[in-house]
C-alpha cells in the first residue's frame, strides 16, 4: 500500500462516512487507517452486528459500509439487511468461499481476505460513484422502476474489469 | 271467211254451236268418186295391214285436199290431270299424222291433249279457229287457221279424234267436210277395232304358246329332279347297306373278340335230337378262345365226341335239363379227367334249342384266395421284425440304462430280489454292474437297499408305472427311474428306464452350499442386501441388516405391499427420486441413489445409499432387481462436518494472514530500525505460531484452557520462567475465537516484562493470578486475570522507555474491541499491574469432556463454536 494508490483511489471517498464492521482488531485498525488516509470519515470500526446496527440508528447514517461476513461466529447479515433497506451500498469481506454467502446477498460484491487496503478503497469508490449516478437518475426518473440489483451486477462487472487490470 | 262463233278460249268451247256454225257455211259438193277411191284404198289397207289404216286415212285426207294437215290422236282411257279441262286429262297413246305437220309426227301437236279430250268427253265434233292461239303450247309452224275434230270410236266408245286442219286463210271447213270426216272416222274406227281384235288374238296365241313352253319346261325340270332324287336315294341306300354291313361285321367281330377276350370259357351248343325228338347229343356252335385253349377246338363238333366224360360228369344231363326246362343251371363241377380236371364254376342257360355255357376255371383263383392270408401274415411278420429292429436299436443306443427284470418273491409273497432278463449296453455304465443278464440283483450287489425291491414288486403286481428319484447307498449314486410293468401280473416282469443323476445332484448340492455360503455373507453384512421382483417390485430377499438400518423388523416390512411400505419409510422429499431410481434399474441400468428414511421406532433420520442393479434371466430379460443398501448417515455427517471444518480453516487462515500483515505494518511503524523490527516481529510471529499450535492440536469440541495458554507463553521466556508465579484454576476453557488475540496480548505483556519489567531485573518477579467469576448464573462466566509485576525498579517517568506501546494498545484497545474484555493497565511504583476480565466458555474443560462423551452418540454438535 502506498500513499499514491490511496490518493488516486480515494477521490470519491473524501469526506464520506464509511461504516467498518470487522471483528478482528488488527484488520479493523488497518482499514480504518486506510480510510482515514483517503480522507474518509470512519464510522466504527465495530466488531459486532448489534454494535453496527446501533450505529445505523444514529443521526448520521454512513454513505457506504464494509462488512466482515463472520463476526466471531456471528453472521453479519442483519447489518446487510438493514443497509439494503436504507439504500446504503456496501461490500463484504470474507475468509469463506463465495458459496457461503447467503442467497439474498449473493450478488453483493465481496472481497476475499486477506484484503488489500487499496482494493477496498477502489471498491468503495466505485459503489459510491455508482450510487451517485443512480441517485442522479432517480431525480428525473422518479417514477421509473427501481433496480437495486442492477447496480450490484454492473458493479460486479466493473470490479472484474478493474481487478483484471491489476 | 272468218268463223264467227268460235270463242277465244278453250274453256268456252262449251258454248259454241259447232253444227250451227258449219250449217251456216255454204257446203261444197260432195266428191263421191274421190270418196269411193279413198274407201277402196282403206279397205285394201285394212285387208293387208290393218295397223296401217289410220295413217293411210290421214294421208288420204291430205291427198284429197280436204286438209293441209290431218291426224288421229288416240287417248288413254284414264284421267291424268285436270289442268287443261275440268273433265280430266287423257294422254295420247297413239297417233297418226300427215300433211304439212307430218314432220311433227314424233313431237305431237299443240292441241293433242286438250282438244281431243274435249271431243272424246263430249262425243261431238268440234270446230276451232286458230287453235294454237288458244292452247298454251309452243307454236307449231305453219299455224292452223281452222281445226275440225270428230270423235274416233272403238266400238261404241269414243277413244280419240280424227282431226283436220287448214293452213290457208281462205279455206274454211263446211258441212261436207264434217260429213266426210265423220264417215271416214267411222271406217277407221272399224279398222281399229279389227286391229285390236287381231292383236288380242295374236296375244292370246302367244300366251298359249308361252304356257305350253312353260309347261314343257316344268315337266322337264320335274323329270330331272325326279331322276336326281332317285339317284341320291339309291346312293344313300347303297351307303346305308354298306354301313349296316360293316356294323354287323364289326358287331360280330366285337362279340367274338369279347368272347375271346373273356377269361371264361364260353360255348354255345345246339341240341341234337333223334327221330323221336329226344336229345342225344349237343353240337358245338361256338367256342371262344379261352375254351379253345383250355378244351381244344370243339367248333362244329359233337359234345360227346369231344368230351367222352360229359355223360359221366353230368354235363350232358345238365345241358339237356336246361334245354327242356328252360331253367339256368349253376354248378361247380370238379371233373377229374384230362383236359377237364380242375375246379370250375359253370353256368348254363337255354339258348334257342340248345344252351350257352360260361365256365370259369376256379383252380387259380382259389389258390390265390388261399395265398392272401399267408401273404398278410408275411407282411405282418416283416413289420414286426422292423419294429423289433427299431426297438432294439433304441434299446442299444440310448444313454439311459434300460433293463427288464423278473421279480422274485419269497414264500410270503414279499419281493426280495429280481433277475435281469435283458439289459442294454448303457446299463453297465449307469450301474457299474457288468454281465448282469441272467443274474439276480442280490448276486451282483448283495447290499442293495430293500426299498428298491419293494417298489419294483409293487409295480409288478399292480401294473402302475412309477417315476421317482432315489439314491442308492450300495451303488453310491442318485438315480432317476421310470419303471413300468411288462406283460401280465403273473409274469412279474418290470422294465426299468433309469439314469444316473449323481452329477446333477452334486451340482445341485454344490449350488445349495454356495447359496448358503452367500446367504451367510448376506446375513453377516452390515449392508442391506436385497432383491426385488422386477415385475411387482416386491422384495424376494432381504438381509437382517435391514432391521438395524431401517429400525423395522423384516416381518413387518414384508407384510402387505413391500414397495408401498418401503416408500412410506422414505422421507417425502426423497421418495420420487428413490422410486425413479428403481424404475431405471428395472429398465436395465445400474443406479446408485441416496435417500433418507425415518426409522419408525425412534423417528431418527438415516441416510441410505442404495446401489441397484438388474438381474437377468437366461433370455436377458430383467427379472429381478438386486441391491446393496448402506447406512451412510455418519459418512454424510462426517463429510458435512469436514466441509465446515475446511471452510473454518480457510477462514482462520485468511484472517491470520490479514493479522500477520497488519502486525507487520504496525511493528514497522513502531520500530526504530530494521534490526528492531526483525526482533519484535520475530517474537510476535512466534507467539502467533504458538497459539496456532495450541489451536490446531485441539480435538473436536475441545478448548484451549487458560493455564495452557499462559504456561505456553511463559515457557517461551527462555529460562526466566522461574521468576514467574502462576496461581489459578486449571481447565478454564477459553473460547477458541478469543485465544489468538488473547495470546498476543499476553505475549506483549511478557515481552515488555522481559525487556523492561519484572523479568528484566533479577530482584523482581511476576505474579499471574486468575479466577473464574460465576457469581451471576444467568450470564456467561468471566475469567479474571491479574498480571502483577513486583519489585521492579521503575525508571523515571519521562526518561525510560515503557515499551513500544503495543502491549498497552492490545490490552486497552484490542481486547475490549475484539473480546468485549474489561481491562486495566497501570504502571505501579514497583511494576506493571494489568487486569483482564473476559467472558469464557460456560463449561470447564472437564465438563466439556464429559459432555463430549455423551454427545458421541449424537449426529452433530449444534454447540460447535466457531472461531472469528
Amino acid at each position: 500500500m502506498t500513499g499514491s494508490v490511496v490518493r488516486q483511489a480515494g477521490r470519491a471517498l473524501r469526506g464520506r462516512r464509511i461504516l467498518v464492521v470487522e471483528d478482528e482488531y488488527f484488520l479493523a485498525d488497518e482499514l480504518a487507517r486506510g480510510l482515514a488516509g483517503a480522507e474518509a470519515e470512519v464510522v466504527g470500526p465495530i466488531a459486532t452486528a448489534q454494535g453496527a446496527l446501533d450505529l445505523l440508528e444514529g443521526p448520521a447514517p454512513p454513505d457506504a459500509a464494509i462488512l466482515d461476513v463472520n463476526l466471531a461466529g456471528e453472521d453479519v447479515y442483519p447489518v446487510a439487511d438493514a443497509l439494503l433497506a436504507l439504500g446504503i451500498p456496501f461490500l463484504f469481506t470474507t475468509g469463506y468461499d463465495q458459496a457461503t454467502i447467503l442467497g439474498r446477498h449473493a450478488s453483493v460484491r465481496r472481497l476475499e481476505k486477506p484484503v488489500d487496503t487499496a482494493t477496498v478503497l477502489r471498491a468503495l469508490d466505485l459503489i459510491l460513484a455508482d450510487r451517485a449516478s443512480r441517485t442522479g437518475a432517480a431525480e428525473w426518473r422518479s417514477h421509473g422502476p427501481s433496480a437495486p440489483e442492477w447496480g450490484t451486477r454492473a458493479q460486479s462487472r466493473e470490479f472484474d474489469r478493474i481487478l483484471a487490470r491489476e | 271467211m272468218t268463223p264467227t262463233v268460235l270463242p277465244d278460249v278453250v274453256a268456252g268451247l262449251d258454248e259454241i254451236p259447232i253444227t250451227d256454225a258449219l250449217a251456216t257455211r255454204p257446203r261444197r259438193r260432195p266428191d263421191y268418186e274421190a270418196e269411193a277411191q279413198a274407201l277402196a284404198e282403206l279397205v285394201e289397207a285394212l285387208a293387208v295391214s290393218p295397223a296401217t289404216v289410220p295413217q293411210r286415212l290421214v294421208d288420204l285426207l291430205v291427198g284429197m285436199g280436204v286438209a293441209g294437215s290431218a291426224g288421229i290422236s288416240l287417248l288413254t282411257s284414264g284421267e291424268i290431270s285436270g289442268e287443261t279441262s275440268g273433265e280430266g286429262a287423257r294422254s295420247v297413246r297413239g297417233r297418226a299424222i300427215a300433211g304439212t305437220w307430218a314432220t311433227h309426227r314424233g313431237d305431237g301437236v299443240p292441241f293433242d291433249e286438250g282438244l281431243p279430250a274435249l271431243v272424246v268427253t263430249r262425243n261431238t265434233p268440234l270446230l276451232v279457229s286458230r287453235p294454237q292461239a288458244r292452247v298454251p303450247a309452243a307454236p307449231v309452224e305453219p299455224p292452223l287457221q281452222e281445226l275440225l275434230l270428230v270423235p274416233f270410236h272403238a266400238g261404241d266408245e269414243p277413244v280419240g279424234t280424227l282431226w283436220a286442219g287448214t293452213h290457208d286463210l281462205g279455206r274454211g271447213f263446211d258441212g261436207e267436210d264434217l260429213r266426210l270426216l265423220t264417215r271416214l272416222a267411222r271406217f277407221a274406227s272399224a279398222a281399229c277395232v279389227m286391229t285390236g281384235a287381231l292383236d288380242e288374238a295374236r296375244a292370246a296365241r302367244t300366251e298359249l304358246e308361252r304356257r305350253v313352253a312353260d309347261g314343257a319346261r316344268a315337266l322337264a325340270e320335274a323329270h330331272e329332279t325326279l331322276r336326281e332324287t332317285e339317284a341320291r336315294h339309291r346312293t344313300d341306300l347303297e351307303r346305308e347297306v354298306a354301313e349296316r354291313t360293316a356294323e354287323l361285321r364289326s358287331s360280330r367281330d366285337l362279340v367274338q373278340a369279347t368272347l375271346d377276350r373273356s377269361a371264361d370259357m364260353i360255348q354255345v351248343f345246339e341240341a341234337v335230337r333223334d327221330a323221336s325228338g329226344g336229345i342225344v347229343d349237343f353240337y358245338c356252335r361256338l367256342n371262344n378262345r379261352t375254351a379253345e385253349c383250355r378244351l381244344g377246338e370243339m367248333h362244329g363238333q359233337s359234345l360227346l365226341a369231344c368230351d367222352p366224360g360229359a355223360v359221366r360228369d353230368g354235363i350232358f344231363e345238365a345241358f339237356r335239363q336246361v334245354v327242356e326246362t328252360g331253367r339256368p343251371s349253376v354248378t361247380e363241377p370238379r371233373p377229374a379227367h384230362e383236359p377237364f380236371n380242375g375246379r370250375f364254376h359253370r353256368s348254363v342257360v337255354k339258348l334257342g334249342d340248345g344252351v350257352a355255357t360260361t365256365t370259369r376255371e376256379m383252380t387259380t383263383w382259389n389258390e390265390a384266395q388261399e395265398a392272401i392270408p399267408q401273404a398278410g401274415d408275411a407282411v405282418a411278420r416283416v413289420r414286426l421284425e422292423e419294429s423289433e429292429a427299431k426297438y432294439r436299436h433304441l434299446f442299444n443306443s440310448i444313454d439311459e440304462g434300460f433293463c427288464i427284470v423278473e421279480l422274485i418273491f419269497d414264500d410270503r409273497q414279499r419281493p426280495v430280489d429280481y433277475r435281469f432278463l435283458s439289459v442294454n449296453p448303457a446299463f453297465d455304465q449307469q450301474t457299474g454292474l457288468g454281465d448282469a443278464t441272467g443274474r439276480t440283483m442280490r448276486e451282483l450287489l448283495p447290499g442293495l437297499e430293500a426299498n428298491w425291491f419293494e417298489t419294483f414288486g409293487r409295480i409288478a403286481l399292480n401294473g402302475v408305472a412309477e417315476r421317482f428319484e432315489r439314491r442308492s447307498g450300495a451303488l453310491d449314486r442318485w438315480y432317476e427311474v421310470y419303471a413300468f410293468r411288462v406283460g401280465t401280473a403273473e409274469q412279474r416282469q418290470v422294465a426299468l428306464l433309469f439314469k444316473d443323476i449323481q452329477p446333477r445332484k452334486s451340482a445341485e448340492a454344490a449350488l445349495r452350499e454356495s447359496e448358503e455360503r452367500l446367504s451367510q455373507f448376506g446375513e453377516a453384512s452390515s449392508d442391506v442386501l436385497w432383491m426385488r421382483d422386477a415385475a411387482t417390485y416386491q422384495w424376494v430377499y432381504l438381509t437382517p441388516a435391514f432391521e438395524t438400518i431401517y429400525g423395522l423388523d423384516r416381518a413387518t416390512a414384508l407384510s402387505g405391499d413391500h414397495m408401498v411400505s418401503w416408500v412410506e419409510l422414505i422421507v417425502p422429499d426423497d421418495r420420487a427420486g428413490a422410486v425413479e431410481s428403481l424404475h431405471r434399474v428395472r429398465a436395465g441400468g445400474s443406479v446408485t441413489f441416496e435417500y433418507r428414511v425415518r426409522r419408525p421406532g425412534d423417528g431418527g433420520i438415516r441416510w441410505i445409499r442404495d446401489t441397484g442393479f438388474p438381474m437377468r434371466d437366461a433370455a436377458g430379460a430383467v427379472c429381478w432387481i438386486g441391491g446393496v443398501g448402506r447406512d451412510i448417515t455418519e459418512e454424510r455427517e462426517t463429510a458435512e462436518h469436514m466441509s465446515v471444518l475446511v471452510a473454518e480453516l480457510q477462514h482462520r487462515t485468511r484472517n491470520l494472514m490479514g493479522v500477520v500483515r497488519a502486525t507487520a505494518d504496525k511493528t514497522l511503524r513502531n520500530s526504530s530500525g530494521l534490526a528492531d523490527f526483525r526482533e519484535r516481529y520475530g517474537t510476535r510471529l512466534a507467539a502467533l505460531a504458538r497459539v496456532q499450535g495450541l489451536l490446531s492440536r485441539l480435538a473436536e469440541g475441545e478448548r484451549v484452557s487458560f493455564d495452557e495458554l499462559i504456561r505456553s507463553e511463559v515457557a517461551a521466556l527462555d529460562g526466566e520462567a522461574s521468576r514467574v508465579s502462576l496461581s489459578g484454576p486449571k481447565a478454564v476453557a477459553l473460547r477458541s475465537s478469543t485465544v489468538q488475540i488473547f495470546a498476543m496480548a499476553l505475549h506483549e505483556l511478557a515481552t515488555n516484562a522481559l525487556k523492561y519489567g519484572a523479568l528484566a531485573q533479577p530482584q523482581a518477579h511476576l505474579e499471574i493470578r486468575w479466577h473464574v467469576d460465576a457469581a451471576e448464573p444467568e450470564r456467561a462466566p468471566w475469567l479474571h486475570v491479574d498480571w502483577r509485576e513486583r519489585g521492579v525498579r521503575m525508571p523515571a517517568r519521562d526518561g525510560l522507555p515503557q515499551g513500544s506501546g503495543s502491549g498497552r494498545e492490545l490490552i486497552e484497545r484490542a481486547l475490549p474491541y475484539q473480546l468485549g474484555a474489561r481491562t486495566t493497565f497501570v504502571m505501579e511504583p514497583d511494576g506493571v499491574h494489568c487486569t483482564i476480565a473476559l467472558p469464557v466458555s460456560e463449561q470447564t474443560i472437564r465438563e466439556r469432556a464429559k459432555a463430549a462423551l455423551r454427545r458421541n452418540s449424537e449426529p452433530a454438535d449444534p454447540d460447535a463454536d466457531r472461531g472469528g
